[in-house]
């Protein structure tokens, strides 16, 4: 650890770190535009590199852009990346009540300490983990992914039936394309672009940020709806942390836990914590309106998810999100193969990525304390500028994953279905939590299905996915309990409020 | 069995229960107008005549990378267009025209000669 930690201490180490940590930031921070999509751009760039500088830089990118979304989320009402969703329910509503510095400082604290609850996981875990890992089969993996698809209940109590359509009609979306349990084709209409089916980004751009965009150009004209910074900054105080330290420990395991289980992504993990820490709270009925749990509870978790995605990811070679594929891939690409022989074969390599890790984390929270004012500057361009700028930048994001305008057409196609969504008063978080929970959920079930010859009874077999299931079923119960005290309102409501 | 589910197992029950839920939708807008908990018409506000033009825009912006029209000349089109078409106001087109130009060339510049990134019309 300590050779690991000097490597990574090294004066280039930590300038790639830097580049990496301040340019994530950046583009996090840019509706649009994704950590995913940076560091696929710079994957090329990092071929003459040392495979430490390109590892480091390409985990600075990673840990900048997760955190710098919470900016654009906060002060614009716009995720800058998918895993900053959640922050937008609360956030932005901190902001708008006019302590938009309190609402920044919650979210870059709350990342720091998700982030860094997640480094010790990391450090600390990461053998053992990688063993228990080898045991989740598709039984728990499809238990874990209907408890996140109960949550989509719970997240949208208040209008729970437009939340489920919404989660419905997200599944639906998912559908089309090459089944991945049996290869067969499904709704593809005989389209060779449509094989695939709808890819994630251009969906996510659409529902979320071209949605966004329309809804803008209905306002006033020339009206921006980007909140003002004050003169000064009051970084929320001890007394503030000291008081749901409960709250960030949860959302960093639940972080740094979904982030192990492949496939599951930092949004998600931020929408489980969020929709726990609703659960658990004392003042649920304030999750939507501003409340300082929900920020923290969204950005520890999806900090803590990049940590949690590395364990796997270093011991075992399995991505635990599509971001981590593209790390995946720069490590094979520079001769480093991940899995359980990389501890033992390049053990200078891992502990200098773990602390490369921790020094990320730290580098952003510096960066974004020091930086926020002029990236809030970047983003408070009036309405009418960043509404055409913000396009193209999407229209890049959505054409550059395949080199094809189908993707573009996708992408608007979904930005009119958001808009008319939300025009209908049906919340848009549900729709993307089944978009994306919606393959893997089909594809475990059914290869758990086949394993137990299409008995669902084989659960009992399987205590982990059991307790999944119980949880789930706990989630979906507790909420409906206090809803009889009058406890539960729409959480998910403040994205879909009017100005 | 092999496959006790099938492919289109999913499909069938999403459509169920998105039939369902529609239907449970609609029942409880009802019973909610009914009790006067929900206004007669409640909207969110009229789509604004600016938003369908710039929906319109956005689509044969995209028509015109179709037909073969470079990335930058498109892009420069649809932002001196786009600009002032959401403030509707023509004073803001001396700064949206070089915006429009930065940005289209500027872009294209950038993501195919330094991220070598291909853009529509480029190739």
């Amino acid at each position: 650890m300590i050779e690991g930690l000097l490597t990574a201490l090294g004066p280039m180490h930590l300038l790639w770190l830097f580049l990496g940590v301040s340019s994530g930031i950046l583009v996090g921070a840019i509706p649009g535009l994704g950590g995913g999509m940076l560091m696929a751009l710079a994957l090329p760039l990092t071929f003459s590199m040392a495979p430490v500088d390109a590892i480091l830089l390409l985990i600075g990118m990673h840990v900048g852009s997760v955190s710098g979304g919470l900016i654009s989320a906060t002060l614009l009402q716009m995720p800058g990346t998918p895993s900053s969703v959640m922050t937008t329910f609360d956030g932005y509503p901190v902001a708008r009540n006019g302590h938009p510095e309190r609402a920044l400082g919650l979210g870059i604290g709350s990342s720091l300490i998700g982030g860094l609850l997640a480094g010790v996981a990391l450090a600390a875990l990461a053998p053992p983990l990688s063993y228990w890992a080898l045991k989740i089969g598709p039984w728990e993996l499809s238990a874990l992914i209907l408890c996140a698809l109960v949550l989509v209940a719970i997240i949208a109590q208040g209008s729970m039936l437009k939340g489920l359509f919404s989660a419905t009609l997200g599944i639906i979306a998912a559908l089309p394309g090459l089944a991945e349990s049996d290869g067969q084709l499904r709704y593809t209409f005989g389209s060779d672009d449509m094989t695939a089916g709808f890819r994630l980004l251009p969906v996510l751009l659409g529902v979320f940020v071209i949605s966004q965009l329309l809804k803008e150009s209905d306002k006033a004209l020339g009206s921006a709806s980007v909140i003002r910074l004050g003169r000064r900054f009051s970084f929320p105080g001890l007394q503030d942390w000291g008081s749901h330290w409960v709250n960030l420990l949860r959302s960093s395991i639940i972080g740094t836990f979904v982030g192990i289980l492949p496939g599951v992504g930092a949004s998600i993990s931020s929408m489980v914590a969020y929709g726990m820490a609703r659960t658990f709270s004392k003042t649920p009925e304030r999750f939507g309106t501003g409340h300082d749990e929900g920020v923290m509870a969204s950005e520890a978790a999806n900090n803590a998810n990049v940590g949690g995605a590395m364990i796997p990811l270093i011991t075992l070679g399995i991505p635990g999100a599509p971001v981590d594929a593209i790390l995946l891939g720069a490590m094979v690409m520079h001769q480093i193969q991940p899995g359980p022989l990389l501890f033992t074969a390049n053990a200078g390599l891992v502990w200098a990525m773990i602390a490369g890790y921790f020094i990320a984390n730290l580098l952003m929270f510096g960066l974004m304390l020091a930086g926020y004012r002029s990236l809030a500057r970047i983003i408070t361009i009036p309405a009418h500028y960043l509404v055409p700028v913000v396009f193209v930048f999407c229209l890049i994001g959505a054409y550059s994953i395949g080199n094809r305008l189908f993707d573009v057409w996708v992408m608007i196609g979904f930005g009119v279905l958001g808009y008319a969504l939300d025009k209908a008063r049906v919340p848009l978080g549900p729709f993307i939590i089944g978009f994306v929970l919606a393959t893997p959920f089909e594809s475990e079930l059914r290869t758990a299905l086949q394993l137990s010859d299409g008995s669902l009874l084989a659960i009992v077999d399987h205590p982990l996915a059991l307790a999944f299931v119980v949880l789930a079923a706990v989630m979906l119960i507790l909420p409906l309990l206090r809803s009889g005290k009058g406890a539960a309102a729409p959480a998910i409501a403040a994205i879909e409020k009017p100005e | 069995m092999f496959d006790p589910v099938g492919s289109a197992a999913l499909p069938i029950a999403c459509a169920i229960t998105l039939l369902l839920l529609g239907a449970g939708v609609l029942v409880q807008t009802r019973l909610q107008r009914h009790s006067g908990q929900l206004p007669e018409v409640a909207t969110r506000g009229n789509t604004r005549l600016a938003t369908i033009a710039l929906l319109a825009l956005m689509i044969a912006y995209l028509l015109a990378m179709h037909l073969g029209i470079r990335f930058s000349l498109a892009t420069t089109g649809f932002v001196a267009l786009a600009i002032p078409l959401i403030c509707q106001r023509l004073s803001v087109l001396p700064l949206a025209i070089p915006i429009a130009f930065i940005l289209g060339f500027g872009s294209e510049w950038l993501f195919t000669s330094v991220f070598f990134v291909d853009l529509p019309g480029t190739r």
